[in-house]
């Protein structure tokens, strides 16, 4: 009986609450991570103050930004601001951001040659490859809303919240001006959890930080080239920055759907192989050396 | 609970490896070894530089993954039971890594967290026990190995080991850390904790290990007890200096259980003898005439063994001209 106790006591809880638990424990594990990390907390910061000097160096000068959408009404609506701000973010920007995180996330186990120091714990190579993906996702969204939200606060507070004038010349109350900006920068949410998968396979496929980082801003900025050179539609409508724009048709009327949809999907396809790919050269790999 | 029984045998040995065999781009690190290690059990895992001995353990640690072989750590293996074939099993490969922008202290905590349980309670006994002292307040970036190598011992100790793993735990230790570890692992295993560790020092082993293992280019050159271990030592190694070298040999050759002969350098003669034989030899030379200069212990019978079975090292020559010396005793 004695025996069986001993054995017993080295027994945990029944797995699939002790896997899903554990996925959580190193969720929370990383988070604590993440937010000592200077790092992290400068982005954070960015993310919220860069919308309002961008609004202060707007009125300093009198010329508009042109070449963007709603770039000409800045000075007119503060609603404009928030989606100047998107279209520039969404060329390279967002991809950035939230590659800050997860291009490191795994090769900073590389950097540092923890690896070997966090996979001899309780947790499972699952576990840690779940939590630490699920926090780069997290931060993606984080970013995202942080400055989807300090622009839309910017703009409404140092222009106001004038009508905005929309793609089909009608002009849009306020009330469905915000409605219609939150749901833009809602519709860019996919194709950055899809540049967070980008990232997280790049860090784990490359060892190294500064490739998990600056590879989807790379990626992202050829993808562009790529969709301004004659590529065929096909090609063309797989580009993970297509979806970046697809918000444009939210504010035509009728306002056309299709893009957002479409966009969704690519990106959720991207973010499936990027993350699965991630995880069967994780899943395999020797610890050695370093 | 019913399913316990079943997994975790009641005696299971805390390791229990078969034919564990893995190369590297075609290149062999471990070539189908058997270890077994019980409970309270201090096993060394000897070796010279590329035996295999990092290899091996960190298959144990489930970083590495076997080519071939079985391998089970308290009846429960990585293939079936993921994470949780490590339950119970602590340690590290080579010099332990930690987060150098963080303090010592600070990393434990982290650690702890990612066991989860009651880990952090045990940080503060580890670090006393660690002899990490003020130093775990420090960033980890500025450590010495020295340092590192305790703070490893400590973060292996939160998982309340009943099987410790440690990779050359002494190496980068001063004298006092060396004498720290070893007086640890033996109180660890009166607790009914299995250490496996090990080094590239014989001697270091012969003090604190009840079995051991020697490795050589991924095999098992010995498996057995200590005490089965110096039973096949072979007579320690000296280095002699005499008035007149070419007539001390001579007088040698006339002997059994003794073998002299010239260094390379031809400054000094090396004898294998027990220490029996290694008196009458220089009896003998006295009375010969010959004056004895120098005599100094070179090699201990356990060095010169693991010298043997490893097939390297300065005892190489002399075991080649004598392979059929007699056992010694120490
Ligand atoms: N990641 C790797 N890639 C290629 N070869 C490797 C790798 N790791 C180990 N080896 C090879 O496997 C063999 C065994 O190496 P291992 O590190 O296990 O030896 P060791 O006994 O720990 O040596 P040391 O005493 O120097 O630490 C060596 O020949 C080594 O070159
Ligand atoms: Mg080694």
């Amino acid at each position: 009986m004695t025996a069986l106790d001993t054995a017993g006591a080295a027994v945990r809880p029944a797995p699939a609450a002790a896997v899903r638990g554990g996925t959580l424990v190193v969720y929370r594990w990383e988070a604590a991570k993440l937010v000592r990390q200077v790092r992290t907390r400068l982005v954070v910061l960015a993310c919220v103050l860069a919308p309002f000097l961008f609004v202060a160096a707007l009125k300093m000068q009198t010329t508009t930004p042109q070449d963007t959408l709603f770039g000409r009404w800045v000075h007119d609506s503060g609603f404009a601001v928030p989606l100047v701000v998107l279209g520039f973010a969404g060329q390279w920007a967002l991809p950035a951001l939230t590659s800050v995180v997860a291009g490191d996330i795994f090769a900073c186990e590389d950097r540092h040659g923890t690896w070997r120091t966090i996979l001899t714990r309780s947790r499972s190579r699952g576990q840690i490859f779940a939590g630490k993906t699920l926090a780069a996702l997290t931060y993606g969204v984080v970013v995202t809303v942080l400055l989807g939200a300090s622009s839309l606060v910017a703009g409404v507070l140092m222009v106001g919240h004038q009508p905005l004038v929309g793609l089909s010349g009608t002009l849009l109350a306020p009330g469905h001006a915000t409605a219609l900006v939150l749901a833009s920068w809602a519709s860019v949410l996919p194709p950055v959890l899809a540049f967070t998968g980008l990232g997280l396979l790049l860090s784990v496929a490359g060892r190294n930080g500064a490739l998990g980082i600056g590879g989807p801003v790379v990626i992202g900025l050829l993808m562009q080239l790529g969709s301004m050179a004659d590529l065929p539609v096909p090609v063309r409508t797989l580009l993970l920055t297509t979806p970046f724009g697809a918000w444009h048709g939210l504010f035509t009327d009728p306002p056309f759907r299709g893009p957002l949809l479409w966009g969704a999907a690519v990106s959720a396809g991207y973010l499936v192989l990027c993350v699965g790919g991630a995880y069967a050269l994780l899943r395999r790999r020797d610890i050695t050396g370093g | 609970m019913a399913d316990a029984s079943s997994e975790a045998p009641a005696v299971a040995a805390a390791v229990e490896a078969r034919g564990l065999a893995r190369r590297f781009d075609g290149a062999v690190a471990v070539a189908g070894l058997d270890l077994t290690v019980g409970p309270g059990r201090v096993h060394g895992l000897v070796g010279p530089n590329g035996a295999g001995k990092t290899t091996l353990l960190s298959m144990l640690l489930g970083l590495v993954r076997p080519d071939a072989g079985t391998l089970r750590l308290f009846g429960r293996t990585h293939g079936e039971h993921g994470a949780r074939a490590r339950d119970g099993v602590a340690g590290f490969v080579e010099a332990p890594r930690f987060y150098p922008y963080l303090t010592g202290r600070a990393n434990l905590e982290l650690l702890a967290g990612l066991d989860g349980g009651d880990a952090r309670s045990r940080i503060a006994s580890a670090l006393e026990v660690s002899g990490l002292g003020d130093a775990a307040k420090a960033k980890v970036g500025g450590y010495s190995v020295g340092m590192r190598q305790r703070l490893g011992i400590a973060a292996s100790l939160l998982r309340d080991p009943r099987l410790l793993i440690l990779d050359e735990p002494t190496s980068g230790l001063d004298p006092a850390g060396m004498r720290d570890v070893a007086a640890l692992v033996r109180r660890l295993a009166g607790d009914g904790v299995a250490v496996l560790l090990s080094s590239h020092d014989m001697d270091e082993v012969e003090g604190l290990c009840d079995d051991v293992t020697i490795m050589h280019a991924g095999r098992a050159a010995f498996d057995g007890t200590m005490a089965e271990l110096r039973d096949r030592a072979p007579a320690p190694e000296f280095l002699l200096t005499t008035s007149d070298d070419e007539k001390a040999l001579d007088v040698a050759t006339s002997s059994d259980g003794l073998v002299v002969a010239r260094e390379a350098d031809g400054e000094a003669l090396s004898v294998r003898a027990a220490r029996e034989r290694l008196d009458e030899y220089v009896i003998a030379l006295g009375r010969a005439g010959i004056a004895v200069r120098t005599l100094a212990l070179r090699t201990s019978a356990l060095k010169s063994l693991f010298f043997d079975l490893t097939g390297g090292g300065p005892a190489d020559a002399a075991t080649a001209a004598e392979p059929t010396l007699e056992k010694v005793p120490g």
